[in-house]
């Protein structure tokens, strides 16, 4: 079921279009990754639908609550790119002040503290962290509130990599829970380990797919060979392009797999294992916004 | 220790803000160099007019005795008297021949004159000189002719020892020894917090070593911002050459008389004892430091003490035991005689006791004052449920210190002003002497004509009444007087003897202002007269020193001409009110409208609105991303800026009250303080018509203005409180949002100063923050209507105060983006 609807968000910067008529919905217990080049609009769609920006058209709510509402920010919160912390207040004067709003108890705020690990420097001042303990309390604070969307924007820059993996955790934690989440990164092996639902936005305009689910990719199928056969014996009797691949073959995406498979049999081949190739997401963004390397 | 004051120096040289000291002093010097280059010569005016009125004299007096000789003859006594007068008379010109010229070289001319004075004396014959003032004349122009030096600039001086002088005041005082004390205090909090004892401990240092190393460059510091100050101050007499200006004889009131007091003794006191002063501060600090308390601690076991001092050295006069001296009242205690040396020594023995106490300090490794948690660890917050913004916006602002800062700060202009206050009432023996001696010199001037005049009507009219030598009588007896006065200064009973005296000269004929036709029937007098009335019914004592209440009209700033000016100048000058009383000091505070420096201490350093939300964090979005409306945020902020600058102001006005309370007593609540009006107010009961200022007055109570004035102040916090809310609502950084603000405010003000009594300017707000002149009533005359009041001032900042906020509730979705 959508917990969030997006419906038509229209933003310009100017005369340029940011975001064209943006329209999507996410559901409970959805990870979703955002991916695009800087400038194409990530941050700023995060935005719109927070209403820190003021959009030229479009409605947004969570559970049916516009964000026109404060109380739209009761199921949904916020991990920003830029740090928007007071930096002479402490990580525990946030996480208080947060609670309060929230009308939350200590132990809310204990739990979160132990369960992100920042005790060691809650009670330092914000001016005193590092970077990566910074994004922790970030990080604390969106989860704080128990909300059933998270917007995460940039999470991972300048995180080491135990605390990606701490992240990367929690985010599948907070996915187990049925916390449905946004997050963009330009970091794409992180997020092909994250998930599978990975939402490009290109001149405005959201396309929304699946890793592994393109059309026209090869398949490919292995094969058990023994000394004295070779694959290309084995499809010699064919007209089929294919390439060598290991002990099989890839098929080429012209041709159905029907047909090869009719040949290696009767070309009296064992097979072992048919499997479509998903395309790797780097190869998908490359294709996407049309780059050569 | 080598290790650590190597250390903590090589932390100071590469902070930036070090270089930035020096550029500052540099070009507040040269600000003050070419402020003093620009002034006209008063020294030169001075010193024309002296000679001036002694060549008129002589003159006269020259003229009158040929004429008696060429028609009477002279005895031998009267013979000699001329031929003195004449040798004089050279003298006398030459000087202001050179005067003219621009040639301040008269010392030998001044002293051959006063000696040729001295012998004519002997021929009794009219004297035309005041004894006393002539003798320090002496002793002051041949301490001059000794070391070859002119009269030089001593109110303005931009190339002579006396410069140095003016300069050293500057950078010596105990404002900038406090300024030491925080750095000091704030370096080490800092440092404490970034574990750098604990670094240095870990390096096998041992506890003493360190905060001896810490201390001793701390006094490196002290000790270099000494010497660049001294080379810094000495170099106009040193560029210029005038070297020997460090022999230049100062005045310097001592009890009764007039000492006179070389430049020298300034130059070398003013930086040992400054320094002897900030080093025990900073080796006290130390010890406090090291108990680990907080800055608010710090200040206050600190700031106790000196306090303690001042009001020990204030009521029981000077010690060679007080160390306040070094900073305070030091001019006519030790710098007349050579006590200055033993009292250093005496101090430098205490810096080194003081030194040697700090080592079973900063060995011990227990904390008395130790805080709970640390200095490393903040008290927690504990969010109320209710005003929940409010506590937080006071929770930002404790946070960055600002808080306990703007109280100190409140609390140094408060309690300075007392001091300050208390000062200038100290210092009343001195002006009075000075008005005593303006007077007598005066007098004798007078007497020289009134006594020729006299001897030309006993010539002329023998058989007639005289009434040149009832002149003469009378000048004679007036100068007796104010030379008996003089000699009671410094006595409890002074200034009463004063006021009896001066009245007794100034109204010796005078009757009452009714007696006078009604076009001289002016503000001033009138005023005076009926205030003695009401003090005397209420059975209050004067305030001292003057006879006169000078009123608005009589300002200087009101003059139509030069002579006009100075005329009033001096009246206001004779007639400047000092006390001590807590009432007093809040009637001063007001009169020098120092509301002003604690709203800018509030706008500066303490508000706090929504563009402060944009830079440099855009903490905006933390808050916009929460079920809150921006609205609450904005209006706690309104109410956090109006609550806590009128709990600060309220809090340190209370205790500047009792540190004056302390000072000077309560003071007179019922003293009757002048106020104007433009037309007639209700039935006119108790009010007064000048015909010739066009004014009506009246006489209200001291507390009670101060009581008005009070809630003046807090309509104009309200009102910019409102508009700097509303602008750091607009604009998106807080920076500008204070230059707007304080644009807008000047701008404002000159507008209701320039246009007082332009249409519709009751309504500008402006026009209301000269707290004391629009609760005195002096605005209702500027502005020429009788709506210009106290209540009219709440009203319109009130109002208008109250618009704005409501204006800034009005949606604005481009704050946050």
């Amino acid at each position: 079921m959508s917990v969030l609807q997006v419906e038509k968000l229209t933003k310009m910067y100017g005369k340029r279009r940011v975001l064209h008529g943006v329209s999507f919905q996410l559901a409970a217990g959805e990870v979703i990754g955002l991916v695009g080049p800087n400038g194409a609009g990530k941050s700023t769609l995060m935005r719109s639908i927070l209403a820190l920006e003021e959009v030229e058209e479009g409605t947004v709510t969570v559970q049916g609550v516009s964000n026109q509402n404060p109380e739209f920010f009761k199921y949904i919160s916020f991990l920003p790119s830029d740090n928007y912390l007071y930096m002479q207040l402490t990580g525990y004067d946030h996480l208080a002040f947060v609670a309060n709003v929230y009308e939350l108890d200590n132990k809310a705020i204990e739990e979160v503290i132990d369960s992100i690990g920042i005790r060691s420097y809650v009670n330092n001042p914000v001016k005193s962290y590092s970077y990566g303990m910074r994004q922790h309390l970030l990080i604390a604070l969106s989860i704080l509130t128990k909300p059933l969307i998270i917007l995460m924007d940039e999470p991972f820059n300048g995180l080491d990599p135990t605390s990606i993996i701490e992240l990367k955790q929690l985010i599948r934690d907070l996915h187990a829970q049925g916390i449905g989440i946004l997050v963009s990164t330009h970091n794409l092996d992180i997020l092909e380990d994250m998930t599978k639902s990975i939402w490009f936005i290109k001149e405005g305009e959201l396309i929304q797919t699946d890793i592994g689910l393109q059309e026209n990719m090869p398949y490919q199928i292995d094969l058990q060979l023994s000394k004295e056969q070779t694959v290309d014996q084995l499809m010699a009797g064919s007209q089929l392009p294919f390439q060598n691949h290991a002990n099989g073959l890839l098929t080429d995406p012209a041709f159905g797999v029907e047909l090869y498979l009719d040949q290696l049999i009767k070309s009296g081949a064992t097979i072992r294992a048919v499997q479509q190739s998903s395309m790797a997401l780097e190869d998908m963004y490359k294709e996407f916004y049309e780059i050569n390397v | 220790m080598r290790e650590v004051i190597g250390f903590i120096i090589k932390g100071m040289t590469k902070n930036k803000y070090v270089y930035l000291l020096p550029l500052v002093m540099i070009l507040a010097a040269a600000s003050l160099l070419v402020i003093n280059s620009a002034q006209p010569s008063s020294i030169q005016k001075e010193l024309q007019e002296v000679f001036g009125g002694r060549e008129e004299s002589l003159d006269f007096l020259i003229g009158k005795t040929l004429n008696k000789k060429r028609h009477l003859g002279l005895p031998e006594n009267q013979q000699l008297a001329l031929d003195s007068l004449l040798v004089q008379e050279e003298y006398v010109k030459g000087i202001v021949q050179k005067l003219k010229e621009g040639d301040l070289n008269i010392a030998n001319d001044n002293v051959a004159y006063i000696d040729e004075y001295m012998d004519y004396q002997n021929y009794e014959f009219i004297s035309f000189e005041n004894d006393d003032l002539l003798k320090i004349e002496r002793e002051k122009a041949r301490l001059l002719a000794v070391h070859s030096l002119p009269f030089t600039e001593q109110e303005t001086p931009y190339q002579t020892a006396l410069f140095t002088k003016q300069l050293l005041h500057l950078l010596f005082n105990p404002l900038t020894a406090l300024l030491f004390l925080l750095i000091f205090s704030y370096k080490y909090t800092t440092d404490e917090q970034n574990r750098m004892f604990d670094f240095l401990k870990m390096n096998s240092l041992a506890s003493p070593a360190i905060y001896y190393g810490y201390i001793v460059s701390f006094l490196m510091l002290m000790a270099s911002y000494v010497l660049f100050s001294v080379t810094l101050s000495l170099l106009p007499p040193l560029v210029t050459g005038n070297l020997n200006t460090f022999y230049y004889p100062i005045e310097v009131v001592v009890g009764g008389g007039t000492k006179l007091v070389p430049v020298w003794k300034w130059l070398l006191f003013l930086p040992i004892g400054w320094g002897m002063f900030v080093s025990l501060l900073l080796i006290v600090a130390s010890w406090l430091c090291k108990q680990r308390v907080s800055l608010g601690v710090l200040a206050g076991f600190l700031l106790l003490p000196l306090l303690v001092l001042y009001l020990a050295a204030d009521q029981f006069g000077f010690s060679m035991a007080n160390p306040i001296h070094l900073v305070v009242g030091y001019e006519a205690n030790l710098l007349p005689s050579n006590q200055f040396i033993p009292y250093l020594a005496g101090m430098l023995f205490l810096v080194i006791v003081c030194a040697g106490i700090s080592y079973p300090i900063f060995l011990s490794k227990r904390t008395v004052f130790r805080r709970k948690g640390g200095m490393d660890e903040h008290k927690p917050y504990q969010p109320w449920s209710k005003l929940k913004f409010f506590q937080f916006e006071h929770l930002k602002k404790r946070r960055e210190g600002r808080v306990l800062f703007t109280l100190l700060l409140l609390l140094s202009i408060c309690v300075g002003a007392s001091i300050f206050v208390n000062q200038q009432y100290r210092t009343m023996d001195e002006k009075a002497v000075k008005t005593i001696e303006k007077l007598q010199s005066f007098y004798v001037s007078s007497l020289v004509n009134f006594k020729v005049l006299a001897e030309d009507h006993e010539v002329g009219q023998p058989t007639l009444d005289n009434p040149y030598s009832v002149w003469v009588e009378k000048t004679e007896n007036n100068i007796a007087q104010l030379e008996e006065l003089k000699k009671k200064a410094g006595s409890p009973e002074f200034f009463d003897r004063y006021r009896e005296v001066m009245r007794a000269i100034e109204f010796s004929d005078a009757s009452s202002y009714k007696d006078l036709p009604l076009n001289l029937w002016h503000v001033t007098g009138m005023a005076t007269e009926e205030q003695q009335i009401l003090l005397e019914e209420k059975g209050l004592r004067p305030w001292d020193i003057g006879n006169w209440w000078v009123s608005h009209f009589a300002d200087p700033k009101r003059a139509i001409n030069d002579e006009h000016y100075e005329l009033l100048k001096m009246t206001q000058e004779k007639n400047k009110k000092y006390g001590n009383s807590a009432l007093f000091t809040a009637y001063s505070y007001m009169n020098w409208n120092l509301a002003w420096l604690v709203l800018g201490v509030f706008v500066f350093v303490l508000w706090t609105n929504m563009a402060e939300e944009q830079r440099p964090n855009r903490s905006i979005q933390f808050l916009a991303t929460k079920p809150l409306r921006l609205r609450s945020i904005y209006v706690s902020k309104w109410a956090y800026n109006l609550a806590a600058a009128c709990l600060f102001f309220v809090f340190s006005a209370m205790i500047a009250l009792f540190v004056s309370w302390l000072l000077g007593g309560f003071g007179e609540a019922d003293y009757p303080i002048l106020t104007y009006a433009v037309s007639e107010i209700g039935n006119g009961e108790g009010q007064f018509y000048s015909p010739a200022d066009k004014a009506y007055f009246s006489f209200d109570s001291l507390l009670g203005m101060l009581l008005k004035s009070a809630v003046l102040i807090l309509a104009q916090i309200f009102f910019l409180n409102s508009l700097f809310s509303l602008i750091g609502r607009w604009l998106k950084n807080q920076y500008v949002a204070i230059i707007v603000t304080l644009i807008v405010t000047v701008a404002g003000y000159l507008v209701a100063s320039h246009y007082p009594s332009g249409n519709l300017m009751m309504l500008n707000p402006y026009l209301y923050f000269d707290t004391w002149l629009v609760v005195d009533g002096w605005k209702s005359i500027l502005t020429e209507s009788l709506r210009v009041s106290t209540g009219m001032g709440c009203l319109v900042l009130f109002t208008s105060g109250l618009l704005l906020f409501m204006i800034g509730l009005l949606p604005n979705k481009k704050g946050v983006s």
